[in-house]
């Protein structure tokens, strides 16, 4: 049974700078070449009521309300994202061995940045929980490092671990809030890894990295992960599970087309 | 009356029907067949809407149930001694085919709505309604 | 080699040691079949013949160098040892199923399992890495399949799921244990049980789950965090990965609707059940395809294929169309761990006794078995129940079909009539008839089981009937052939190997595609782990020019990951090497030419439906239907003759010759042969 912990990573909050520790000079000494993005959520509530708030006659009319709220990170945010697709995905597990491959030159479940886990007792779409590291905005991995050695690729944005400066602490796979965490040990070479967006692939005939290919995306059979620009929803973390079915999908009896 | 009873009797097994039911995975399976009316459910079950394309892409899902009609027709004619709808039936398949499969296909339709008016009258005559 | 961790575990249940196997030693036989075999060989060969429930009866469990990799299909996992299913003779034989365990299995630095011996009390293995305990299972045991499982994740890890977990041996994995076990089925030794893993992959032939049973081994758990499956060239993996989806199969959502093939075949292909509008397709490790499916009900999730169809027609009859009763009737067979080929032959075999009068309440087999609700989930159940509390006709069953008619005394007539549907040592027919489909059954009759290896089965069978059907023929039998006449190498240049007439099959060019299954499955597939649902994969409507990626395929993934440089036809021979093995071995268990043969009513009952195969008749290529077939006796005494030519192997006895194994390499097989005078 899944511990029913979709619904906590969903509701993620990112105080403003608020908790975060910026401390030591690694952090405060990054170059910051991209500049921290607001982030502008909308809110679009639809509310059907019988009252007007601009005439006294009362009539039926729809109310969409928009709330703006601005999350002024304090590093510069990634040029790219990877999002998932957790109800088309089919648990075969190859990005997992396709993301080790090209990082490691082996295949490992261990090894792989992005994890599938595969319930066969559970119902849909509760069987399968598909993470990927988000390249948060406000990165508590980075925030945590006492070395530095997670910190920001200043050309671009991406979170990313130095592993020489790695000193195997695990304070980061603690603060990361990703369930599962999406700092990963690597306990044979004594550092962390973690998604990069496929910056660092000798293993691979690809380029990689935000303008670039990844292997995650290029291996699943299925393209339930995709590799986007934008930067997805961050306060429940939900632009990050999307919907990559076509009608087609549903036509070919696969699945639901619409969530 | 006595057609009815008979109609709708369970023969014994060396007189039953043999039909096929033939699927992309599991190979073909023949099927005994011991009464009228399960032979209707049969047919009923026999899927003919399908393109080559759902057979084969949608395969998953896509049976080939199958049953010879002229043998449908002779079985309902000697053993179960309905001749008249053995005939009408025979009459709608219109004699033997190099491709059996295809005439099931486009005949089992008419045929199964010839069977079920049997199936619903010889009910009626039992049952004592009109 | 690469892709091998190095090491094969050994378990000696009676002694309860564990101990380990260098890989090297047999890298010869590269995986899977071939070093089952080989290791079946050295520890078991000079003392043959043994019962399958002598203690001394190995079973080995092994993976290839591709499994964990990222080469397509590849997550099988081949089982074998001395079987419980076949009739007269148990013969060695092979299990295989799919889903993540032998993953799991290289992840934890292994590369197959020898069991050995026979425990005193029930026992599991507990596999972390490379630590490995032989625990305790009284809790366990009494338990089904799924609920084994589950029980073992909460002893393991701690029933966590979601987090990464730390192993005993200091390393971190987000997965679950991958575990292979047995129902009470299996524990009461019987020859119908399967091995079943995670909620629907099972190694169903052979009665593995008896054997299990009988070495009071309840289940293998694997946690595997620490191993990571070396490859030899990661660029040329990848590449092989995408040229494969993209020559061979597309894009599932854009491309345009085609004959599709093994290889590029349709998602959930596999799911014969009543779909629900909330599922998603479910695959096995690695596999591109995903034939199974899991829904929102949570009922049927990860079954397949004969999973429906060995009860579908029942359910057909009683409903007029496949119900939700279908789909419980499923998740029935994957909880007791049953063979559902038994199961459903069994059922037919069964009813038609009923119909006959000869089986019921109060009759000569009395049962009371509610035949009122064939059809039902209910009845599956209580027919299970019977074989797991041994009453009623549940006791004679726990044998399998052909045992139980023995009991009943109607073994002979039955198979002369075909009412029991086993044509081929004591194994239940698969649907590919002998007498129509002869690749299928001659293959199982010249082997040891149904072969149950569909690589001609897609187009040869299912192509026709679907075009009949329909009318429709986008590809001709005379393509299909003359496909076959460029792919099947060594035997390339012959499109007649692939004539399904009634003189094809016994000619000299059907000899020719016979020995190539044989090779080519025992190798490329049993051997390298391919799945038999992928590959090979020959005919294709989305490669070029309706060609599919064999022999090309397996190749460029196999040396890709090893490093070797092996071509299509050296791996072929690798797999002829195994097959002569493999019939050195049934030769010690009794094999010889004069047993070899298919049940009664193969030869004398004619085939009585259509089925559409490609034949060659009077000079023209066509799909043609070979109902009213019979195989004909001294035709195919007559191809068995040219079989055993063809295969170096003495036409007098049929067991492989001392010239024919020396040019193998196998001089030691020609050695104890010739000790036991058995040598051809």
């Amino acid at each position: 049974m899944s511990e029913g912990k979709r619904l906590d990573r969903r509701k993620f909050l990112y105080g403003l700078g608020a908790g975060l520790i910026v401390g030591g000079g690694a952090v405060a000494g990054a170059t910051m070449l991209v500049p921290p993005q607001t982030i502008t959520k909308t809110l679009s509530t639809t509310v059907t009521s019988q009252t007007t708030i601009t005439s006294p006659v009362t009539s039926t009319f729809t109310k969409t309300t928009t709330t703006t709220e601005t999350v002024t990170p304090t590093f510069a945010t990634s040029k790219g994202y990877i999002v998932v697709d957790p109800k088309k995905c089919v648990g075969c597990l190859s990005c997992m061995m396709a993301c080790s491959l090209v990082h490691e030159g082996k295949t490992s479940l261990s090894l792989s940045r992005i994890q599938v886990l595969n319930n066969p007792f559970e119902r849909f779409p509760d069987d399968i929980i598909q993470e990927q590291c988000k390249q948060c905005v406000n990165p508590p991995c980075v925030a945590a490092c006492p070395t530095g050695a997670l910190h920001i690729d200043p050309t671009t944005g991406v979170r990313v671990v130095d592993k020489e400066k790695c000193i195997f602490c695990f304070k980061c796979m603690k603060a990361c809030r990703n369930v599962p965490s999406m700092m990963i040990p690597n306990v044979e070479k004594k550092y962390m890894i973690k998604c990069d967006l496929c910056m660092d692939t000798p293993y691979w005939g690809e380029k990689g990295g935000v303008d670039g290919k990844h292997a995650c995306e290029e291996a699943c059979p299925f393209k339930a992960i995709k590799f986007v620009k934008e930067v997805p929803e961050q306060l429940d973390m939900s632009g990050y599970y999307v919907n990559l079915r076509s009608k087609r999908w549903e036509e070919l009896g696969l699945g639901p087309a619409e969530d | 009356m006595e057609l009815a009873k008979k109609v709708l009797s369970k023969v014994p097994w060396q007189d039953r029907l043999v039909a096929s039911i033939a699927h992309q995975t599991t190979g073909a399976m023949t099927i005994d067949i011991y009464s009228f009316e399960e032979a209707v459910n049969f047919l009923k079950s026999c899927r003919t809407d399908y393109s080559l394309d759902e057979l084969l892409m949608r395969g998953s899902s896509a049976t080939i149930n199958y049953l010879d009609l002229n043998a449908l027709a002779s079985w309902i004619g000697d053993v179960l001694g309905d001749s008249e709808l053995s005939q009408a039936i025979r009459e709608v398949v219109g004699g033997e085919s190099e491709n059996p499969l295809l005439i099931f296909r486009e005949k089992v339709k008419p045929v199964l709505e010839l069977m079920e008016q049997r199936l619903a009258q010889c009910k009626g005559k039992l049952s004592g309604t009109p | 080699m690469k892709g091998h961790m190095g090491k094969i575990l050994r378990v000696n249940l009676t002694n309860k040691t564990v101990k380990t196997i260098d890989t090297k030693q047999y890298e010869e036989w590269v995986g899977g079949h071939g070093i089952g075999s080989a290791i079946f060989w050295d520890l078991v060969a000079s003392q043959l013949p043994i019962s399958p429930y002598d203690p001394k009866n190995v079973v080995t469990i092994m993976t290839s160098p591709l499994t964990g990799t990222l080469a397509p299909s590849t997550g099988r996992t081949e089982v074998q040892g001395i079987g419980l299913q076949s009739y007269p003779i148990e013969w060695f034989t092979r299990g295989n199923f799919g889903g993540r365990f032998g993953m799991m299995l290289k992840n934890a630095g292994w590369d197959g399992i020898v069991i050995e011996g026979k425990a005193d009390k029930p026992c599991w293995i507990n596999i972390v890495d490379d630590d490995v305990d032989i625990a305790d299972a009284s809790d366990l045991w009494g338990l089904d399949a799924w609920e084994t499982q589950e029980e073992i994740w909460r002893k393991v890890s701690g029933g966590k799921f979601g987090k990464w977990i730390e192993t005993s041996t200091g390393r971190y994995t987000t997965q679950r244990p991958a575990v292979l076990t047995i129902s009470q089925v299996g524990e009461l030794g019987a020859r119908i049980a399967s091995l079943v893993h995670d909620a629907g992959n099972a190694a169903g032939q052979g009665g593995f789950g008896g054997i299990f049973g009988a070495k009071n081994l309840k289940a293998i758990s694997v946690i595997g965090a620490k191993g990571a499956v070396e490859v030899a060239d990661p660029k040329a993996l990848f590449e092989a990965w995408k040229w494969a989806i993209e020559n061979y199969r597309g894009d599932i959502e854009t491309r345009p609707s085609k004959t599709p093939s093994a290889f590029g075949a349709q998602p959930t292909q596999g799911f014969w059940g009543v779909k629900e509008k909330n599922m998603r397709p479910s695959a096995c490790a690695v596999c591109p395809k995903a034939c199974r499916a899991k829904f929102r009900s949570g009922i049927a999730n990860e079954s397949q294929c004969v999973e429906f169809a060995y009860y579908s027609w029942a359910v057909s009859a009683r409903y007029g169309g496949p119900t939700i009763e279908l789909n419980k009737a499923a998740d029935l067979t994957q909880k007791y761990a049953i063979n559902n080929y038994e199961l459903l032959r069994i059922l037919v075999y069964l009813r038609t006794l009923n119909a006959m009068g000869v089986l019921g309440k109060g009759k000569a087999i009395d049962t009371d078995l509610p035949f009122d609700i064939l059809g039902t989930a209910a009845f599956v159940e209580e027919l299970i129940r019977k074989i797991i509390q041994g009453k009623d006709i549940g006791l004679a069953l726990r044998e399998g079909g052909v045992r139980a008619a023995k009991q009943w005394g109607r073994l002979e007539q039955d198979l002369k009539t075909g009412v029991l549907a086993y044509p081929y040592w004591g194994c239940p027919e698969h649907g590919y008839d002998p007498r129509t489909e002869a690749e299928w059954g001659y293959g199982s009759i010249l082997g040891e089981r149904d072969i149950n290896e569909h690589d001609f089965n897609f187009f040869v069978y299912w192509y026709p009937l679907g075009f009949m059907a329909t009318g429709n023929f986008p590809i001709s039998a005379e393509e299909c052939a003359k496909i076959c006449s460029e792919k099947l190498i060594p035997y390339t240049g012959d499109p007649f190997m692939l004539d399904y007439s009634d003189e094809g099959i016994y000619s000299e060019h059907f000899v020719k595609l016979v020995a190539w299954h044989r090779h080519y499955t025992r190798f490329w597939k049993q051997s390298v782990g391919f799945c038999d649902w992928m590959f090979a994969d020959l005919v294709n409507a989305y490669g070029p020019n309706n060609r599919g990626l064999t022999p090309d395929g397996e190749v460029r993934f196999f040396n890709a990951v090893t490093g070797k440089n092996i071509t299509f036809a050296e791996g072929m021979e690798i797999g002829r090497r195994i097959w002569n093995l493999d019939n050195a071995i049934w030769v010690l268990q009794g094999r010889h030419r004069d047993v070899v043969k298919f049940a009664d009513y193969i030869y004398e009952v004619p085939f009585p439906s259509d089925y559409p195969l490609p034949m060659y008749i009077k000079g023209e290529w066509k799909f043609a239907s070979a109902k009213g077939r019979k195989i004909d006796r001294a035709k195919f005494e007559d191809f068995k003759t040219k079989f055993y030519t063809l295969e170096g192997w003495s036409t007098s006895s049929g067991w492989p010759t001392r010239s024919t194994l020396e040019a193998l390499n196998l001089k030691y097989v020609a050695d104890l042969l010739a000790a036991k005078g058995k040598l051809g």
